[in-house]
């Protein structure tokens, strides 16, 4: 008997799904906005890094865990996701390999190694890269806002995916994005706030 | 037709109904354990059960590829789901996790007397606390959205670190959901079957079984199908040696009866050549199986290769005889030397026939009777049948005096004597060189299969199929506690690098006394709810959540004790009885080893650190070791029945001179084709063993028709006619088995056919000594 991926992996592996961007030149406003023109605006950034605080909200908890740390993203596929508060843990997406570094290990594995892995990785991935094709095939995908403020939400087409997560739902000003919002089957919550460029 | 040819005739028929009565109803196995020494040592014996329930030699590893990533995903699936429901494998893996949630369930009934975690700090309050935080971590992360179902019964994290001692390290990779190599081109399954390895016909249809499910996978034309593993390599080199054998036959023979019938010139007695080997075949077969209870196939494939000579009996008749003479009266001038032909193999046999191994003594009884009754046939049978009567003479054309032509000089049998030091000389520096131990070699299994087979091996993670361990003990609970202790220093080698990984049975299984310390070590109820309330105090985990797992832990204190029985029904109990077997009175548990990339190292450091209980198995070395006992004992036997043989060439010979003249041929023959071969770097396997005892009969026979008494000319050139056909027979039967390319057909082919020819040359040179003096 083989295990295919172990829960520790797993756990490790999603906690990819978070996702920042940066600054370009601000949007000019007014003008009709859709999501093709979302991804040819995103597509022009090329890298960024910005400091994050994410909250989640569990009903397990009484109250939020908060994690503080950085995010950072290289056209067209490297992202890191660095967590600096209340622990340490890094997490880097380069192509189809996702790495995760902890002060107890590192571990590897393909993006595409589990439906749920890929929903996470590409939500964030893609949406930064531009790439609507992706996105697609991955999601159903609703757009709603303008250039200025935008909020594009994902619902994993994938079974396997679906089973856990509700929405993902990313919200930006002009290239910028500037929330993660992940809500989860069982009324559970994660929000990214992405408070602005690593100086 | 004399009067006693009746009887003779009625004892036929007779012999042919019963043997083909038994032969018919015969048990044939192909089980390789069959043939071993029934006082096989300690080692030897742990060999066989590794043959015989070995997990890594049950293993059929499958590679999908050909088309993109999605339809080979697809198609793993459905390969794995047809390939479960054939009933024809123990497990069927692809990676697939929802294959995964009945092992995760089984552990969660079992985590706390599986877990090697668990000892009576694990619930204190400090390490209640630290799993708490850890927990909250988890939750944190993204992956929480997994994990939660189980944290409020598991908090402590039981299942996955029961997991991760399972699959240490990084397990093959996964993508689209199901295991695939590292560059992603193949998709992999592993599948158990659930006959052993050697079980070739069953191996068969499992392998058939992949084939069509993958025809029946919807993968598009171009998709490709790799398998290997022991049972798949063992049913590929039994079905090219078929194929090999029957090609190979049909050539030989087609040559063998042109060539005969060009010398007959009739047809009557080619097909009257064939009974005697054919009855001695049938006879042999049935006396084998009446003697043994079953027969085993390589004993069938070597026989018909020992008792070959059979084929050149009916050959000194014919060939002897005088156009309108009875053949009666031919049989009366050879008998005496034909006599003495068929009683030095029955001898060389009946040594054979002692073996303590079952395989040899096959082969000894095979031969022996096989023999024995080619011989009564060719004498009284063939006789008593029709036409009775040699029409015309055989056809002269071959230019029969080309033998004493060829030896006729006394430069040639100095040369000889000069090539017998010589090749003494060169085997006794090359001495280490002669013998192969190596079965693999006589494996037709070709380099680029082994090569891909290493390949799925390295991406699946899976078992080596060399190396194992073995960890004895009088019991089921002794072996556990061993496996046990045996942990440790495993994991310390692993991080050591000198092997992948490793499975051992107490990781399924604990130990009684395992389970009982953990059961000992959870708390009391009232105990771990105050230790978990002060556990979790300044922590966020609402009131209550942990409930299930304070119940859990108590029905843990007072559950019974896993055992193999409670296990049935999941996939443990499979995993379970491959790891852990009883051998006889004692108990034995196998742990598979994966990737070992220093075995010289690993049995260094297993010997220092590890208990003497645990011995490290190199199956290929033990094969080794076995081939060479049956070696050893072979060559015993042989000098035995050499021995018997010269007594009775000197009974039948009464003259010391021609004793050694009809004895050196042969052995001087094998001298030359053994260092020969030693020379061109073909190593000596028991297949040339073998063969060489059929140089032994048929240049003993040659050498004994060459040095009878010639009434005149005439005879003398009939007598040359003879061995010039026989010669002309074997080279043609064995020479198209040499160029076969599988080793077992071509180390026989090249064998016989270098012995025979170079028996009769030396015959030839010997004999033409006693004519020049």
């Amino acid at each position: 008997m083989k295990v295919p991926i172990t829960l520790a992996t797993l756990i490790l592996l999603c906690s990819l799904f978070s996702w920042l961007p940066a600054s370009a030149e601000p949007a000019a406003g007014g003008e009709p906005f859709d999501v093709p023109g979302l991804m040819e605006l995103l597509a022009t950034v090329s890298s960024r890094q910005e400091h994050f605080t994410e909250t989640k909200t569990l009903a397990m908890l009484t109250q939020p865990v908060v994690l503080k740390g950085t995010l950072a993203y290289v056209r067209p596929d490297r992202v890191e996701k660095h967590v600096t508060s209340p622990y340490r843990e890094d997490l880097t997406v380069q192509g189809d390999r996702l790495t995760l570094s902890s002060p107890k290990g590192t571990k590897q594995l393909a993006v595409d190694s589990h439906p749920l892995i890929r929903s996470f990785i590409e939500a964030i991935r893609a949406s930064l890269a531009g790439e609507l094709a992706v996105l697609r095939r991955l999601y159903h995908i609703k757009f709603q806002g303008t250039r200025q403020q935008w909020e594009l939400t994902l619902r994993p087409l994938d079974a396997q995916a679906a089973e856990y997560v509700a929405s993902i739902i990313l919200r930006g000003e002009g290239d910028r994005l500037t929330t993660v919002d992940i809500r989860e089957t069982g009324g559970d919550r994660s929000l990214m706030e992405i408070d602005g460029p690593v100086s | 037709m004399t009067l006693h040819a009746r009887p003779a005739l009625f004892l036929w028929i007779l012999l042919l109904f019963f043997s083909g009565g038994i032969v018919a109803n015969m048990t044939m196995t192909t089980d390789l354990t069959a043939l071993l020494p029934h006082s096989a040592d300690h080692r030897q014996e742990l060999l066989v059960s590794q043959l015989r329930d070995g997990v890594a030699a049950r293993l059929i590893l499958i590679g999908l590829s050909g088309a993109d990533g999605e339809a080979l995903a697809q198609a793993s699936r459905i390969m794995a789901r047809t390939l479960r429901d054939t009933g024809l494998f123990a497990s069927v893996n692809n990676g697939d996790p929802a294959d995964f949630t009945v092992i995760r369930e089984v552990l969660m009934r079992h985590r706390y007397l599986l877990s090697a975690a668990v000892t009576s700090e694990h619930f204190s309050v400090t390490a209640l606390r630290e799993a708490l935080e850890r927990q909250l971590q988890f939750l944190a992360s993204p992956a929480g959205a997994l994990m939660k179902a189980a944290l409020p019964s598991d908090p402590t994290g039981e299942v996955p670190h029961i997991l991760a001692a399972f699959t240490p390290g990084e397990g093959p990779s996964m993508h689209q959901g199901v295991w695939f190599s590292r560059d992603g081109t193949r998709a992999l399954l592993v599948a158990e079957t659930s006959a052993p390895g050697f079980a070739l016909d069953q191996q068969e249809s499992a392998v058939q079984a992949v084939r069509t499910a993958f025809a029946s996978a919807g993968l598009p034309e171009q998709a490709h199908l790799v398998m290997t593993g022991p049972g798949v390599f063992a049913v590929e080199s039994r079905a090219t040696i078929q194929r090999d054998s029957w090609r190979l036959s049909v050539i030989a023979i087609t040559v063998v009866t042109v060539l005969l019938f060009i010398v007959y010139r009739s047809a009557t007695p080619l097909l009257l050549s064939l009974l005697p080997v054919l009855t001695g075949l049938l006879v042999g077969v049935a006396a084998v199986q009446t003697w043994f209870g079953f027969v085993h196939g390589i004993t069938l494939g070597f026989g018909a290769t020992l008792i070959g000579e059979a084929v050149d009996y009916p050959a000194y008749v014919f060939t002897q005889g005088i156009a309108g003479e009875r053949l009666q009266q031919t049989l009366s001038r050879v008998w005496p030397t034909l006599k003495l032909a068929v009683l030095t193999t029955v001898f060389g046999a009946l040594s054979l026939l002692f073996s303590s191994i079952t395989g040899l003594a096959q082969l000894g009884v095979l031969a022996f009777v096989g023999v024995l009754v080619a011989g009564f046939v060719t004498r009284w049978i063939l006789p008593a049948l029709p036409p009775g009567v040699i029409r015309s003479a055989p056809h002269q054309l071959l230019p029969v005096t080309w033998l004493p032509a060829l030896a006729s000089t006394h430069r040639v049998r100095w040369f000889m004597w000069g090539g017998a030091l010589l090749a003494l000389a060169t085997l006794a520096v090359r001495h280490a060189d002669i013998w192969d131990n190596d079965l693999a070699n006589l494996s037709p299994v070709t380099s680029p299969s082994k090569h891909l087979d290493e390949q799925l091996r390295k991406d699946l993670g899976a078992p080596d199929v060399r190396y194992v361990l073995i960890i004895e003990g009088s019991s089921k609970e002794e072996v556990l506690q061993r496996s046990e202790a045996a942990e440790l220093p495993l994991r310390r080698l692993v991080d050591d690098g000198l092997l992948a990984g490793f499975d051992l049975p107490s990781l399924y299984l604990p130990s009684d006394s395992s389970q009982r310390k953990r059961q000992a070590a959870l708390p009391p109820s009232d105990v771990l709810a105050a230790s978990l309330a002060d556990a979790v105090k300044g922590l966020p985990f609402r009131a209550g959540l942990f409930e299930p797992f304070l119940h859990d832990v108590e029905m843990a204190r007072t559950s019974p004790l896993i055992d193999i029985v409670n296990l049935q029904q999941t996939p443990f109990f499979l995993k379970i009885r491959s790891l852990l077997i009883r051998t006889g009175d004692a108990w034995a548990g196998l742990v598979p080893l994966r990737h070992v990339t220093s075995p010289a190292a690993l049995a260094d450091r297993l010997a220092r650190e590890a208990g003497p209980e645990l011995t490290f198995l190199d199956l290929k070395s033990e094969a080794g070791r076995l081939v060479n006992g049956y070696r050893h004992e072979s060559l015993r036997l042989t000098a035995i029945g050499l021995v018997a043989m010269t007594i009775l060439l000197w009974w039948g010979l009464r003259d010391t001179a021609m004793v050694s003249r009809v004895l050196l041929p042969p052995l001087l023959a094998i001298l030359f084709v053994v260092t020969l071969l030693t020379v061109i770097g073909e190593r000596l396997s028991l297949f040339h063993l073998v063969s060489l005892l059929l140089v032994l009969g048929i240049g003993l026979n040659y050498a004994l028709f060459f040095n009878r008494p010639f009434s005149d000319e005439e005879e003398k050139r009939r007598t040359w006619l003879s061995l010039t056909v026989c010669l002309l027979a074997t080279l043609s039967a064995f020479g198209a088995l040499a160029f076969s390319r599988t080793p077992v057909l071509h180390a026989i082919g090249l064998t016989v056919g270098l012995g025979a020819a170079g028996s009769l040359l030396i015959a030839a040179i010997l004999g033409q000594q006693r004519v020049s003096q």
